[in-house]
């Protein structure tokens, strides 16, 4: 039958020229208010070198790298429903591949971050492999102690990466720079994100996390996507971290490799919106500036705060911020948001 | 021969211990397939009770047993009544999230209320000899316990009513239900005897390690390498896999040191989960 | 060009095909053969092996032995999303949609042409199964009868040439059932070939050239309604009690 046997039967129907994915109902107040703050934080992120204070700059560069991470979570996990516990693995090889080209190699840093960045998607590649086969709790543990078994295999690899007393960056004041490098890489993934939450790839990734099944005999090649989308998102976790090491000039596989990375990530998703372009977004200005508001005033109740933060976020906000103001008819049911 | 025989028995002298904790785990996975990232910290708080019981009233662990056990199952009880049970039918990422908040919450709060020092209960000392093989005293009590912890606990689902509630919860949730069980509080009965459970792994780890706010985070992740390796959800396979990492461990620190031992439980776990995802006796839906 | 005579090759054939679930055996060497352009009823009692033999078709579970070739090629060992691709697609017996995403979403998730395409021939089966009108509704929120029907047309959307009907009519109201049949007859004339199984045996009697009983995972009869309807094994293992 030629593709235009379906046709035939409705000639009548007149055609429609909207996108196939869900779009934006133009003029909707919530929605430009929406825009709006996106916006708004967009240009005071570009703008805080300009003005703000060293602290500022600090504080700012650490809510971008949560993005960043969080951002690159959303794009297996969110899309996909594979819960991955072990983000922070790519973290913290990107960390430590540039920490290890720059001392080691004698790499000029930006050249040892994108290095990284690509040893951290051929790790998302080789894990996602197998990784990827594994459903739902198996795979969250199964990611829980890749994670873990790299932090290891880095404290025993002492000759290379400087074991648990960690490695020793070539100390620069890149404040600034890094700053920038950090905000482009949350921009680009978040960029990415759109570009696949406005295609019908995206709504593949949804599919697996809606139905594997249903997906895989519809014809959708559930493994390959899967396994794509694993490695882009390692690419920006590995990016993050490799900035993360550049600016630090110094790592550790406590810090680097730290359960609590992965989590904090999850969380500001979940918060923002799991599956949405700008969910990580939202959750990670909110989650980061609730957690340094909680730091300063209760320095020795903070741990315990975060995880009561944690807990109220499941309990009363599980679908996220964008759901809610969805449901209220705030904002458009958008693919594009 | 005898260093082999020697370094085998501790580890299965160790495998007990690991049993206790991972029997809960397990137990809470194959009722509810909540995984439970908190679990750690139950163990924790569960140390943290004897050192105190200890310290103050002289109590001897293993007879505060008869005071921390209940006082955990009630912990666990109200946990899965006001927590859990609002994330135990949600999306896995939930119950995931919101048991790692409580683990967090029990950490940092511990950090506040105990402080980050080191801690230990000087409980029990020296080794028992027989032939040319020394057995650690306090080793050899932590397992005989733990093993009649384990024992009572598989006495309790097998053969009581409320056992086998729990295995037919844990088979079909909805069966169970049509079957006129009450599946709330079968779950929060398991969530009660997992937590008494890991408490009681608490106290026994009490006098065998050193007591601080984060110490359930390790536990925690062997008690999953056992897990998987026993078949998530089941309680004996659990049991089988404790005492497999227990020698695992405990002949890879021999062989080679301690931070390599810890390597090797992490390949072993997901060596397990590439090659048999469902583990010994695991539930089939790997 | 083929003689008008000869019978058309099968598009779809199963060749001894064997499947064991631990102990049981769901399907006991089966082996029928089905010509492009017809519409086959596979029936038979609860168990008789009907919803196994389909997941072995889509490629959905491994056949233990036995060979099933599409076009007279082997697809027995192909992934299910490969088999779907070579042209063969099937429905579910409760519809297994994508429920968060809209109905338009479903079809241009599993669309394989290129983006522009997609949208056009997402919306033309839409409007095939009549859903136009709730193309940007929730698939959650649509009723049992529309959601039969947005998978029926998510199967279509990329033109397959065999189509799998696993209970196409269980739970559907008369109208529905009707435009379902109506739908059918009209792509069989354009040259899809159906393979459906379903207990409304009057329906299925209408609607197939030709029926495949199963009973205990072995097939019992295969032939035009007419004789299945007279054969006595028929009537004692299905019609009978």
């Amino acid at each position: 039958m030629p593709a235009s046997a379906l046709r035939t039967a409705h000639a009548d129907e007149p055609p429609d020229p909207a996108s196939p994915i869900t779009t934006i109902a133009t003029g909707t107040r919530g929605l430009r208010i929406y825009t709006g703050f996106i916006w708004a934080v967009t240009v005071a992120i570009a703008l805080v070198p300009v003005f703000g204070s060293n602290y500022t700059k600090t504080f700012v560069l650490q809510a971008l790298m949560s993005c960043a991470l969080a951002a690159s979570w959303n794009l297996i996990s969110g899309f996909t429903g594979y819960v991955s516990f072990g983000h922070s693995a790519f973290f913290g090889i990107g960390a430590y591949a540039t920490g290890i080209a720059i001392v080691r190699g004698g790499m000029p840093a930006p050249f040892a971050i994108v290095v990284a960045g690509m040893a951290a998607a051929t790790a998302g590649l080789l894990f996602g492999y197998p990784a990827l086969r594994l459903r739902g709790p198996y795979f969250a543990v199964g990611m829980l102690g890749v994670a873990e078994a790299i932090r290891v295999g880095v404290t025993v690899a002492e000759p290379v990466t400087g074991g648990g007393k960690g490695l020793v960056l070539i100390p620069e004041d890149v404040l600034t720079v890094a700053y920038y490098a950090m905000f482009a890489v949350a921009v680009a993934t978040v960029l990415v994100t759109y570009r696949v939450a406005t295609l019908p790839v995206g709504l593949r990734l949804l599919a697996i996390r809606e139905d594997e099944v249903a997906a895989e005999l519809n014809g959708i090649q559930t493994t390959r996507l899967k396994i794509g989308a694993f490695a882009v998102s390692a690419l920006f976790a590995g990016l993050t971290g490799g900035i993360y090491a550049w600016q630090m000039s110094y790592i550790d596989p406590g810090t680097v490799f730290a359960g609590s990375l992965t989590v904090r990530a999850i969380a500001m998703t979940m918060l923002g919106g799991q599956g949405t372009v700008f969910g990580p977004v939202i959750g990670s200005v909110l989650l980061s500036g609730i957690s340094e508001a909680l730091w300063a005033k209760f320095p020795f109740l903070h741990t315990a705060l975060s995880g009561v933060l944690i807990i109220a976020i499941v309990l009363f906000l599980p679908g996220g911020i964008t759901q809610i103001l969805q449901d209220r008819g705030w904002i458009p049911r958008s693919r594009q948001l | 021969m005898v260093t082999l025989v020697q370094v085998v028995v501790s580890g299965l002298l160790l495998g007990g211990v690991y049993a206790l904790l991972a029997g809960g785990l397990t137990l809470i996975f194959g009722v509810m397939r909540v995984i439970n990232l908190a679990h750690g910290e139950f163990l924790m708080l569960g140390a943290y009770a004897s050192f105190f019981l200890f310290v103050r009233l002289g109590l001897n662990p293993i007879l505060s047993l008869l005071l921390s056990m209940p006082l955990m199952f009630g912990v666990g009880w109200i946990a899965q009544r006001l927590l859990i049970s609002r994330v135990d039918r949600a999306p896995l990422l939930a119950s995931l999230l919101l048991t790692y908040g409580v683990s967090l919450a029990l950490t940092g709060g511990a950090q506040a209320t105990f402080t980050n020092d080191f801690r230990s209960v000087p409980f029990l000392s020296g080794a028992l000899n027989i032939g040319e093989l020394a057995f650690s005293v306090p080793r050899l009590v932590a397992c005989v316990t733990a093993l009649l912890l384990t024992g009572a606990a598989q006495f309790f689902l097998a053969r009581t009513r409320w056992g086998k509630a729990l295995r037919a919860t844990a088979q079909s949730a909805d069966v169970a239900l049509a079957c006129g069980i009450d599946i709330d509080r079968a779950r929060m009965i398991a969530f009660g005897i997992a937590t008494a459970l890991a408490g009681a792994a608490g106290t026994l780890t009490s006098f065998l390690y050193t007591i601080y706010p984060e110490m359930g985070k390790t536990f925690m992740l062997k008690a999953f390498a056992v897990i998987v390796l026993g078949g998530m959800g089941s309680f004996p396979g659990a049991f089988l896999g404790a005492l497999a990492l227990g020698v695992i461990e405990s002949t890879a620190s021999y062989v080679t040191t301690t931070q390599i031992a810890e390597a090797v439980i992490y390949i072993t776990l997901l060596a397990m989960l590439l090659l048999r995802p469902q583990g010994f006796f695991g539930l089939k839906e790997a | 060009m083929t003689e008008p005579d000869r019978p058309a090759d099968p598009i779809l054939s199963v060749n001894a095909v064997t499947r064991r679930f631990g102990g049981v055996i769901a399907v006991n060497g089966i082996s029928f053969g089905i010509a492009p352009g017809t519409v086959t009823g596979l029936i038979g009692p609860n168990g008789s092996g009907k919803s196994t033999l389909f997941r072995l078709i889509s490629g959905e579970i491994p056949a233990d032995s036995g060979d099933i070739r599409l076009r007279g090629a082997s697809i027995t060992h192909k992934s299910a999303s490969v088999i779907n691709r070579l042209g063969l697609s099937r429905t579910f017996q409760l519809s297994r949609l994508y429920p968060q995403m809209t109905a338009l979403e479903n079809l241009v998730a599993v669309t394989r042409t290129p983006e522009r395409e997609a949208s056009d021939r997402a919306r033309d089966s839409l409007a095939f199964v009549g859903l136009s009108p709730v193309a940007d509704e929730f698939a959650a929120n649509l009723s049992y009868g529309q959601q039969k029907l947005l998978e029926f047309a998510r199967v279509l959307v990329n033109d397959p040439d065999v189509i799998l009907l696993d209970e196409p009519f269980a739970g559907v109201n008369p109208v529905m059932e009707e435009r379902l049949c109506t739908h059918i007859r009209a792509l069989r004339e354009r040259g899809k070939t159906f393979l459906i199984t379903d207990h409304e045996i009057k329906l299925i009697m209408a609607l197939c050239s030709r029926l495949i009983v199963l009973d205990h995972g072995e097939l019992l009869a295969d032939g035009d309604p007419a004789a299945i309807r007279a054969d006595p094994r028929v009537i004692d293992a299905y019609f009978g009690t």
